[in-house]
């Protein structure tokens, strides 16, 4: 019971990982039919910078060095991605064969530049004192970093869903997954939309850096390449631009990976995940979250 | 001592539009005066739908898109849309999965929303306000695109096809609303229902392979039969109107 359960909060712990890096994913190809492959290094910038905070902000009491590394990978995240639009792929609307050979490029030279900055080498990730340990969950001992990840993640899914179901720009972008032709035929600037949306989608990644960072304890350059392929594949599951089926196809994949890797063999939970996809693909092609 | 004439609403010259590296439209010309309904009539492929997308810069286009005096024609299509023209597309282009109450926000930006104007056009919107849009009839639908586009105050409205695929009850309905649309702003209407042009429409532009083929007062066109199916290839609409 006790390992069904630790098994459970991780792969609920991994789940929020994928679904932070698909969460923007997906609202850039629904809205935009930009395949980002630059999204897995937004998650690179994002853990090297709260990591590179937190190595400076030690005069700050734990909970405020922690709380400031995070808010300085979001900016980072934000401005990167907001950038990355406006200067690379703005140019290449309409172009998609030069839009995924751009957002490769991009993803290689980034990750090229963490390295030639901080080296190839896992860093070990500053976590609070608070956050290190262990907490006791009806009986099983889990880490409280899989509780934090869980409970951001949820926050953001929150967040985002208030955003696009609250706010007239959340239905600008909603629309515009639908149509954005229309809501140019409506006067609105469509362009100015996609801007935001890189930039929350970066914002969202970098986040989920930082706290891949407190998930494995420690941070390296693949991490960001390597999540971004599952990011994908939930994305494709849970239906592209859908926030919601994101956030479910995030459960379903972290969930089947961590359980399958642990009763079957360490690996094929990833096949079990690309299996899945292919089930998904033939049964329901538009994904879980969306109607039809 | 005789009045200048009015300068036309809208002036299209020498339009050219491309759909992909096809050029759909090779130099249409016409004008729209103010306060008129003109429609834009002609066969299957004519390029109707196509001027209508080039005149708001959803297309490829060349040549001048003159509103009110003012050259829109090398403006992105938000910024034309914010001149004051409203557009109707022929799929009606309504967000599904927003509600109707959504849609409508989407339209309204910095002007005063003419609210008590759609409610008194569209009063069964107002009922379903809460509805997601894609669950609503096709009827209902084509209202909520026309009172998407009459929610702000525009000076030129683009209508496509508004009344396709609509029964005739409805069809009534659409016209009925367009006419008295017309009271308060400028129609360009893209049309196949000849009865319901001969009813709405001071004056026509008939396209033909992406050229105009005739202007002139629609009462005149439609009144010759022979005239009419050279142009058309369909009889004239003036005993059957909605």
């Amino acid at each position: 019971m006790n390992a069904v359960l630790v098994l459970t909060i991780t792969g609920l712990g991994l789940s929020a990982l994928y679904f932070l890096v698909a969460a923007g994913l997906s609202l850039i190809f629904g809205l935009e039919d930009v395949l980002n492959f630059a999204h897995g290094a937004f998650l690179s910038v994002g853990a090297y910078a709260a990591w590179w905070a937190s190595q400076h902000l030690f005069r700050f009491a734990d909970p405020a060095r922690f709380t400031l590394a995070l808010v300085f990978a979001l900016v980072v995240g934000a401005v990167v991605a907001g950038l990355v639009e406006l200067l690379v792929v703005r140019p290449l609307y309409g172009h998609a064969l030069q839009q995924v050979l751009v957002t490769v490029g991009l993803a290689l030279a980034l990750s090229a530049l963490i390295q030639g900055g901080w080296g190839a080498d896992a860093r070990a990730f500053w976590v609070p004192r608070a956050l290190a340990g262990t907490g006791t969950v009806l009986g099983a001992r889990v880490a409280l970093s899989s509780l934090l990840t869980v409970a951001v993640a949820l926050a953001v899914l929150a967040a985002l869903e208030l955003f696009l179901h609250r706010t007239r720009y959340g239905a600008v972008i909603r629309a515009g997954v639908e149509n954005r032709e229309m809501v140019a035929a409506l006067g609105i600037d469509v362009r100015r939309a996609f801007t935001v949306v890189f930039c929350l989608g970066g914002m969202a990644a970098a986040l989920g850096g930082a706290l891949t960072g407190v998930y494995y304890g420690s941070i390296d350059p693949s991490q960001g390449p390597s999540l971004l392929i599952f990011a994908f594949i939930v994305v494709v599951i849970g239906g592209l631009g859908s926030i919601a089926g994101s956030a479910l196809a995030s459960l379903v994949v972290g969930l089947l990976q961590q359980f399958v890797n642990y009763y079957a063999a360490p690996g094929v939970g990833d096949l079990a995940v690309m299996l899945l996809l292919a089930l998904v693909l033939l049964v329901r092609p538009w994904g879980l979250g969306r109607g039809t | 001592m005789r009045g200048e004439a009015a300068p036309p609403r809208l002036q299209v010259r020498d339009l050219r539009v491309w759909l992909g590296e096809s050029e759909i439209l090779h130099g249409v010309g016409f004008s729209v005066a103010a306060g008129s309904i003109t429609a834009l009539i002609g066969r299957n492929g004519a390029g109707k739908t196509t001027t209508l997308r080039g005149i708001i810069g959803l297309a490829r286009r060349r040549g001048q898109v003159v509103l009110d005096g003012e050259d829109v024609s090398t403006q992105p299509t938000h910024l034309v849309v914010r001149r004051g023209v409203g557009y109707v597309p022929e799929d009606r282009g309504i967000f599904s999965r927003l509600t109707v109450e959504e849609n409508l926000r989407l339209a309204v930006r910095g002007r005063e929303p003419q609210l008590r104007l759609v409610d008194e056009l569209f009063p069964d919107l107002r009922r379903l306000r809460h509805l997601r849009a894609g669950t609503l009839s096709g009827g209902q639908q084509q209202m909520l695109a026309l009172a998407r586009a009459l929610v702000i105050r525009n000076r030129l409205l683009l209508v496509d096809e508004p009344t396709k695929g609509l029964a005739p009850r409805v069809v009534a309905e659409v016209v009925e609303v367009l006419e008295k649309t017309a009271t308060a702003t400028t129609l360009l209407l893209v049309e196949q229902n000849l009865p319901v042009v001969s009813r709405l429409a001071r004056e026509v532009v008939v396209l033909a392979e992406g050229r105009v083929s005739y202007t002139g007062p629609a009462a005149d066109l439609l009144s010759d039969p022979v005239r009419t199916r050279a142009l058309l290839g369909v009889a004239g609409g003036r005993e059957t109107a909605p």
